[in-house]
């Protein structure tokens, strides 16, 4: 955390909000995939656990202030958080953990974002079982898109 | 209005409702209508009825889903007659209670999205800039907002320079065969905002200490 410069801090925490209120794919079902778990990731996987979690924290806790779900936001900024330190520890990493970490990261901010939920009285369990599938699936997403970014972005910079 | 004023009213206001609204009166019903509608009206009157419309939409449907899903819950406790639970039989008077439970839980969600809105409305970054913060973490948000202005002004551009890539150019139909070609050009998007975004932060924030090294000699 000491080694990264502030402003690159910064500038993460944008690129997650940035990418979570714009980049959105519609599905064949209903809905949207937002690209925001895939910024969550990469930002970790760049910046390292405490990067990740404040990137991923802050920057998809001002995507949801900005798109008007701020009442998730206290939530987001916990589970959000949580998938980008966990993504984070993987920084620099080979083998299993870099390919493990991330995912736990993923599925904890589903397990998070499942209890909060829960314990909100605004949701309760109704909204939290209603949010779990398409969860599952920003959180699949999230991590093949995070890790797939990353990738290019490495050989881009390599280059 | 100073804005240190403003934003402690409006914090206290924020906590006065989460305290009063989701825990005092979490329950009961009539409370919670009576503020619905007088948050609905408050919202129009201030914000526009574009603005609520575009709020609405998303959260009377959500809402709508957790109704049918109290009402599920309902109909599957009732067929195993799980009787720790709420009210667990297969007749009117419990189906009763669970859609009242439901209701009370919409109106809350209602109640608190519009206020919340309504309170984060109300605060703009000019009001965060004037309070007394030491120039240290103001730093944190001069920077954000610039990159932020410049990166959603540079949405459209992004879009451009991404149908230059022959792959993407085609307008693919939204199915689960083209899923993937679509995952991808998403990703091509939200790498050229990281590009963009990672190298002005870098220049504007080597200004922002510049100028702070030279204004306030930090």
């Amino acid at each position: 955390m000491k080694n990264i410069k502030w402003y690159k801090l910064v500038g993460f925490t944008v690129i997650v909000t940035v990418v979570t209120m714009f980049v959105r794919l519609p599905l064949p079902s209903t809905g949207y995939f937002t690209f925001g778990d895939v910024a969550v990731v990469f930002a970790g996987l760049i910046l390292g656990k405490g990067g990740g979690l404040i990137a991923g924290g802050i920057g998809s806790a001002a995507a949801d202030i900005l798109l008007g779900y701020a009442v998730f936001s206290p939530l987001t900024v916990l589970a959000k958080g949580a998938e980008g330190i966990l993504s984070g520890f993987a920084k620099g990493k080979t083998g299993i953990i870099y390919w493990v970490l991330p995912a736990l990261g993923t599925l904890s901010m589903v397990a998070i974002y499942f209890g909060g939920e829960c314990l909100m009285p605004q949701v309760k369990f109704a909204g939290a079982i209603a949010e779990l599938i398409p969860n599952l699936i920003q959180a699949a997403g999230g991590y093949i898109g995070g890790k797939l970014l990353f990738e290019i972005y490495n050989r881009i910079s390599t280059e | 209005m100073n804005s240190v004023i403003k934003v402690s009213i409006l914090t206290f206001a924020l906590i006065a409702f989460l305290v009063t609204m989701c825990i005092f009166f979490s329950g009961s019903i009539v409370i919670q209508l009576i503020y619905f509608i007088g948050i609905n009206l408050i919202f129009i009157l201030i914000k526009g009825k574009k603005l609520y419309w575009r709020l609405a939409k998303s959260w009377y449907k959500f809402s709508i889903l957790i109704i049918f899903i109290f009402s599920l819950s309902w109909l599957i406790f009732g067929l195993i007659h799980y009787n720790n639970y709420l009210c667990a039989d297969l007749n009117f008077f419990c189906y009763k209670r669970w859609f009242l439970l439901g209701v009370i839980t919409m109106f809350l969600l209602i109640n608190s999205v519009f206020t919340i809105e309504l309170i984060i409305f109300s605060i703009t970054i000019n009001d965060i800039l004037s309070l007394p913060i030491s120039i240290k973490y103001l730093k944190y948000f001069i920077l954000s907002r610039t990159l932020l202005i410049q990166a959603t002004a540079r949405f459209d551009d992004n879009q451009l320079l991404i149908k230059t890539i022959p792959d993407f150019q085609p307008e693919y139909k939204v199915n689960f065969k083209n899923l993937k070609i679509l995952f991808h050009k998403n990703i091509i998007l939200a790498l050229t905002f990281v590009m963009y975004i990672d190298q002005q932060s870098e220049v504007i924030g080597k200004l922002i200490d510049n100028r702070i090294k030279h204004n306030y000699k930090i």
